[in-house]
């Protein structure tokens, strides 16, 4: 039984994976910038949260609205200011601004709020449980997966469904005809930058309330957010979440099996799907299949 | 037409900077005497900056996991120390040895991979590598590994790891100076440039990026080894950090990424700052982070690269230009 259970909570972390390869790969996907500071936007919307629960006397409700839209301005400026400047072929000046970005935002976090470990705290969900056939499912995590599911449903929806989406994904298969239509590429960009840092913030705080996390939690993230990506194919919104999934799963397994070595065997676990796919990589991003 | 080397390779000054290196570096060990550490210290960070520069400037392979080869380089050394008892000088070469090998068993898993999937590739199997030196008993695991400094002259151990440390350097300057302006530099910079096109004149595109891939693995971790045999320490979250690969990224892109002389100038950039806050903590990252940033976007080449394209100053030259037509020919 404690496999099966394993695997449920696997697959309640998993869609919290998936989450953190989201925005990575909207980014990657549409403007084709690798952000190196992915994991570090997951981590300051985790400490924003922090603050305005401590800080202020609002709702988590409330504070999960202003903290998006805090992500969705950050994403916007970040794109419009410095990642519209250059855009092109090269993805390396990309590449090492996003670096430059994670290290200033890690230190001044560190700066600020010091190096301790901190967590949301969610009150009496922290500990409530689901038991069935003897097996126990958290409520917490089941409500975080939850969350997790209604967002990528919320994105498909986005991509397919209006305009705005339907541009991102004309942006990623080919800007010059969609610039012909009448749309301003760099428009488009910095608004889907902002949609790929509000769901980075969104994962965050999520995160927080599951786990502890400190300035430094940023680099495994983005680690777990590339793997996500990569095992679950660009573009592909379900194969994010499917390797969010198969992330999730192996790493909680791996855990129960042996309590050290959960990380290696996630990675151990790339390597197989990737040795398994003969690397046959295609990097056209296929939002239609999504 | 017959292409023949630059005209730098039959002028004297050809020899100059080689020349200009050396006096400069080994005056400033005589200089240094205060800070050695602090110089010993740039030297092997230059190197690794250099090697890898091998690989992602000159060949194209973005690499962010050259951190393993620091780390394996530092556990070659001190593990093969403390088993057989030889001495740490001689066991760099099981450094370079134990990263050639591992580099070799990475191309098998990794050279089918290009752009970000080999970026990321080759940076879960360096923490891979942090993982398992964790788990393993007898290399310590997380609790990290003590060389056995029984074998060591104390007197003159500074010193000597020091002087290993400048030939380090300076090896892998003019080495990958004399390399790159070799037949094996116009392939590698053929296969950056075009790899279909160079595959079609004949080079063999596989057999060349491996060279350069050992190479750099190979300076990286006789640096990895001689900066923990300086510290007689390594731990695998010290001697796998991603800060190593960091440093090394923010020291050829912003120096400037296929240049020989990049480097040298994003070491003495990323130095400067670390010195110039020394005071303040770690305030120098953020600086850091904002250089980074600020240079990418006003020089995309890095600083080198842009002084070259406008002033085409070359100190290391490894350009080849079309010489003269012989009679005959």
């Amino acid at each position: 039984m404690s496999i099966v259970e394993a695997i449920l909570n696997g697959l309640m972390v998993g869609g919290l994976y998936g989450l953190f390869g989201l925005g990575l790969a909207l980014a990657f996907g549409i403007m084709r910038v690798v952000n190196i500071a992915h994991g570090e936007f997951i981590v300051l919307a985790a400490y924003l949260g922090v603050s305005l629960l401590t800080l202020t006397p609002l709702p988590l409700p409330l504070v999960v609205i202003c903290v998006a839209m805090a992500a969705f301005a950050l994403g916007w400026l970040l794109q419009a200011t410095i990642l519209n400047r250059v855009l092109g072929p090269n993805p390396i000046p990309g590449m090492v601004i996003t670096m430059g970005l994670s290290i200033m935002l890690r230190n001044a976090l560190v700066k600020i709020y010091g190096s301790n470990i901190r967590s949301i705290e969610v009150g009496a969900l922290q500990d409530r449980g689901l038991s069935f056939f003897g097996m126990s499912i958290g409520v917490l995590p089941l409500l975080i997966f939850s969350a997790a599911i209604v967002l990528f449903v919320a994105t498909n929806f986005l991509l397919t469904r209006t305009t705005i989406g339907r541009a991102f994904r004309a942006a990623a298969d080919d800007f010059e005809i969609l610039e012909t239509l009448g749309f301003d590429r760099r428009k488009i960009y910095s608004a889907a930058m902002g949609l790929a840092v509000t769901l980075s913030a969104l994962a965050g705080l999520l995160l927080a309330m599951r786990s502890s996390f400190s300035p430094f939690s940023g680099a495994e993230r983005l680690l777990i957010a590339f793997e996500v990506v990569i095992i679950g194919g660009l573009g592909s919104l379900r194969g994010c979440f499917l390797g969010g999934l198969f992330l999730g799963v192996v790493q909680v397994v791996a855990l129960r099996l042996n309590p050290n070595a959960g990380p290696l065997f996630g990675h151990l676990a790339f390597f197989v799907v990737l040795l398994v796919k003969q690397m046959n990589f295609s990097f056209r991003p296929a939002w239609r299949r999504a | 037409m017959k292409l023949s080397r630059g005209q730098m390779m039959v002028d004297p000054r050809a020899i100059l900077p080689v020349v200009a290196i050396a006096v400069g570096l080994s005056a400033g060990a005589l200089v240094l005497p205060i800070d050695r550490r602090l110089a010993m210290e740039m030297l092997l960070v230059f190197a690794m900056a250099q090697g890898w520069n091998l690989l992602c400037g000159y060949t194209g392979l973005l690499s962010f996991g050259h951190h393993a080869f620091v780390g394996l380089g530092a556990y070659a050394l001190i593990l093969t120390v403390n088993a057989l008892g030889i001495s740490p000088y001689l066991s760099l070469g099981a450094s370079a040895l134990v990263c050639v090998l591992v580099a070799l068993v990475m191309v098998l898993l990794l050279h089918r991979m290009r752009d970000a999937y080999f970026s990321i590739g080759i940076w879960v199997l360096a923490d891979s590598l942090r993982l398992l030196f964790g788990q393993w008993e007898w290399a310590g695991s997380s609790r990290g590994v003590v060389l056995d400094a029984s074998a060591i002259d104390p007197a003159a151990f500074a010193d000597n790891v020091f002087w290993l440390a400048l030939a380090l350097a300076l090896t892998t300057q003019i080495g990958t100076y004399v390399l790159l302006r070799s037949r094996i530099g116009l392939a590698l910079m053929a296969i950056r440039d075009n790899e279909n096109g160079a595959a079609s004149v004949g080079i063999a595109v596989a057999r060349n990026r491996l060279a350069a891939f050992v190479i750099s693995a190979a300076i990286c971790g006789l640096a990895g080894g001689l900066y923990y045999l300086s510290v007689l320490y390594v731990d695998p979250s010290g001697g796998f950090d991603i800060d190593w690969q960091i440093k090394i990224l923010f020291i050829v892109m912003v120096g400037g990424a296929g240049t020989l002389e990049g480097p040298v100038l994003g070491t003495l950039i990323y130095f400067g700052l670390r010195e110039l806050f020394r005071d303040a903590g770690d305030l120098y990252l953020i600086f850091q982070g904002a250089t980074a940033m600020i240079v990418m976007l006003l020089a995309p080449n890095g600083i080198w690269g842009s002084i070259q394209a406008r002033t085409n100053w070359r100190l290391f030259s490894i350009r080849w230009t079309p010489g003269p037509q012989k009679p005959g020919e």
